[in-house]
């Protein structure tokens, strides 16, 4: 099994008011990455690199540790092994759900119609009735079209999915269910990887392995969970301590009842002689800290 | 096996910690596999990365063994290293006991008088 | 799964845009032969904006899509290394269906009428209904390309009949101009106007071409962002 699904050097996307600049990612292989950042961080941008659905950057990729991006353009195999969905531009709105269904079986060689089918069901789709082919697209909510898109790419034989942004339309109960298709997913084989954006860890910090953290079209952070949670610690301190403690900790939240911050690991004796409580941070108080500290809201 | 999110302490030490006691009693027998590192991480919904840590953990202790492929099994425990393990959680109770009872105020001898009677009660 | 071309095609276009076609050509095709029959070649004017029309609406349900509105989508076909090859295949198929059905109203016209009456004025009716659907079609390339209201698209195919008009005056003097050409042969005239719908047919061709070539790049243009900038970049990296 190769170490990296993905290995991306020097892709570069200008836009009028800023660029995607990634001298180097690594997507590393078997595991769940998830990348994190605010809204026009430029992760659609990057995922849209990566899946070929945009083809004016600069750059290099490597898939499966062995085709270039220029092979992913002209041979089928790596986009038949690439699983993604999208937003709001993935389908027609006025194609209907057997077309999805005739469309998949048409664009992929491996498209399972009776999988597809089972996940429909299994996801309500049709809110507990049956398969409904003639429902169209326009017709659904935005929670039961990224539904849509999950079963459709999951009723293929794929070795990555790619979903931009899969958390953000679902209510609750279907974030959990989510997790949990992610999670079969990884256990479905050897080799299955899945590459995810979000601008909110919190949902899916249980199924998340690697974290890449974008800030304004530039990687800020990026590694597996539990190295991320020893570079990083938790402090909390009182209220006399505050200005000492702005000058060591990465990011900082003051009240009237003390502090709470982001502190590197590293710097920690640097908090000697003061009274505070450290803990391990969870992925998303260390991603809020790192985007702060590079990004643009004061 | 119960988990904290919030406990300040890392996840993957508590399940270190939690396997260790198991592991120490007795709970699992020599050569047995724990649960892989995929399944543990799917039913306590953390990131496989975190249930890795842990089993490598336990591995550096010298109770589990990775077996390429399958997983991790326990070592055989030593009984010398078995008892030792114990004997030092002994120690660390008394110390704990004597702090507190240090804080309560009360004096050497009130405190092996209670042990005494402790002992007798547990005994009958 | 073969990507035939009807396969992609059906799959493609709505369920609007099939339902439309099937509907619109039976009504057509049956006012044709109605209006044929009392009005005689005629009553092909009258349904030719009609078609026109119908073909309009169609295209806006699938294909304007293409060009404008709907360029950013469609990111399931673009994900896949076959999307190309399904929307290729449906556009042409599109233009074959189109082609077809105009033909169709047409010759029911024709058999409304009881047949051809004069062959000289069959050539040259006939050129202009050809006449009618090359301007259209330039029109509908620029209405593609804008993304333009479907009232305004409608427009345009009221000014594509009078330029078409126009233009078939100048047609009619032209062949008027070859007559005189080819007058010591037997049935001049009639070569003449075959000779001019022959061309006008061969003008129909290459619109059909131009349009799909235009829709088609319209879909590729979908995947950046359209400034020769970054396209000068994409290729220099």
């Amino acid at each position: 099994m190769e170490k990296q699904v993905i290995a991306a050097k020097n892709i570069e996307k200008k836009y009028k008011n800023f660029t995607l600049s990634v001298p180097e990612m690594n997507i590393p292989s078997g595991f769940a990455t998830a990348l994190i950042g605010e809204n026009g961080a430029g992760k659609t941008t990057l995922l849209n690199i990566l899946t070929g659905i945009r083809n004016d950057y600069k750059g290099s990729i490597q898939y499966f540790g062995q085709y270039s991006e220029k092979e992913m353009e002209k041979t089928a195999e790596v986009r038949e092994r690439i699983g993604y969905t999208g937003t709001d531009n993935y389908y027609l709105p006025n194609w209907t759900v057997g077309q999805v269904c005739s469309l998949s079986k048409l664009l992929f060689e491996h498209f399972h119609e009776d999988r597809f089918k089972k996940y429909c069901d299994d996801l309500a789709i049709f809110g507990g009735n049956a398969y409904d082919g003639r429902k169209k697209v326009s017709a659904l909510s935005d929670g039961t079209k990224t539904k849509l898109m999950l079963a459709g790419v999951l009723a293929r034989d794929t070795d990555l999915l790619v979903l931009d942004e899969p958390a953000s339309p679902l209510d609750p109960l279907m974030r959990d269910k989510l997790c949990e298709l992610i999670r079969d997913y990884l256990n479905s084989g050897e080799g299955k990887s899945v590459f995810f954006s979000t601008h909110n860890i919190s949902d899916m910090e249980g199924v998340t392995d690697y974290a890449i953290i974008l800030e304004q079209g530039k990687i800020v952070e990026q590694g597996f969970v539990e190295d991320l949670k020893e570079k990083y610690i938790l402090v909390k301190g009182e209220k006399a301590d505050i200005e000492a403690a702005k000058k060591i900790l990465y990011t900082i939240t003051t009240s009237n009842y003390g502090f709470e911050g982001i502190c590197l690991a590293e710097d920690l004796d640097k908090l000697a002689g003061m009274d505070v409580v450290t803990e391990t941070p969870n992925l998303f108080k260390i991603s809020v800290a790192v985007m702060k500290r590079n990004s643009l809201i004061k | 096996m119960k988990i904290s999110q919030s406990s300040g302490v890392p996840i993957y030490k508590q399940i270190a910690d939690a396997f260790r006691t198991d592991i120490l009693a007795g709970k699992y027998s020599q050569g047995e596999y724990l649960p892989s590192i995929r399944e543990l991480a799917k039913d306590l919904r953390i990131s496989v990365i975190t249930t890795m840590k842990a089993y490598e953990q336990l591995e550096l202790e010298g109770l589990v063994t990775a077996s390429q492929g399958k997983g991790f099994y326990v070592n055989a425990q030593d009984s010398e290293m078995l008892k030792e393990q114990h004997l030092r959680k002994v120690e660390d109770s008394l110390l704990a006991a004597i702090d507190a009872a240090e804080i309560a105020g009360m004096s050497g001898g009130e405190l092996i008088e209670t042990l005494k009677t402790l002992i007798e009660m547990r005994d009958q | 799964m073969k990507r035939t071309a009807w396969k992609c095609f059906t799959s493609y276009v709505p369920t609007s845009y099939k339902v439309l076609m099937i509907v619109g050509t039976v009504l057509c095709t049956a006012l044709s032969v109605f209006l044929g029959s009392i009005l005689g070649i005629m009553g092909n004017l009258i349904v030719g904006s009609l078609v026109m029309v119908m073909l309009i609406l169609v295209d806006y349900f699938a294909f304007s899509g293409i060009s404008v509105r709907y360029q950013k989508r469609m990111e399931m076909l673009k994900s896949s290394f076959n999307g190309n090859e399904v929307i290729r295949k449906a556009l042409v198929v599109d233009l074959i269906a189109k082609a077809a059905l105009s033909v169709v109203v047409y010759a029911a016209g024709i058999i409304g009428a009881g047949g051809i009456p004069d062959i000289n004025v069959f050539l040259m009716f006939t050129s202009f209904y050809l006449l009618y659907i090359v301007v259209s079609a330039i029109f509908l390339i620029f209405t593609r390309r804008k993304g333009l209201s479907i009232l305004v698209q409608m427009l345009f195919c009221y000014l594509a009949s009078s330029a078409a008009g126009g233009l078939f005056f100048a047609l009619v003097a032209t062949q008027q101009g070859v007559e005189r050409v080819t007058e010591k042969f037997e049935g001049g005239s009639i070569i003449a106007s075959a000779v001019i719908l022959a061309l006008l047919v061969v003008l129909i061709a290459v619109g059909a071409i131009l349009l799909y070539k235009d829709s088609y790049k319209g879909y590729l243009s979908g995947f950046s962002d359209d400034t020769d900038k970054d396209k000068k970049a994409a290729k220099a990296a």
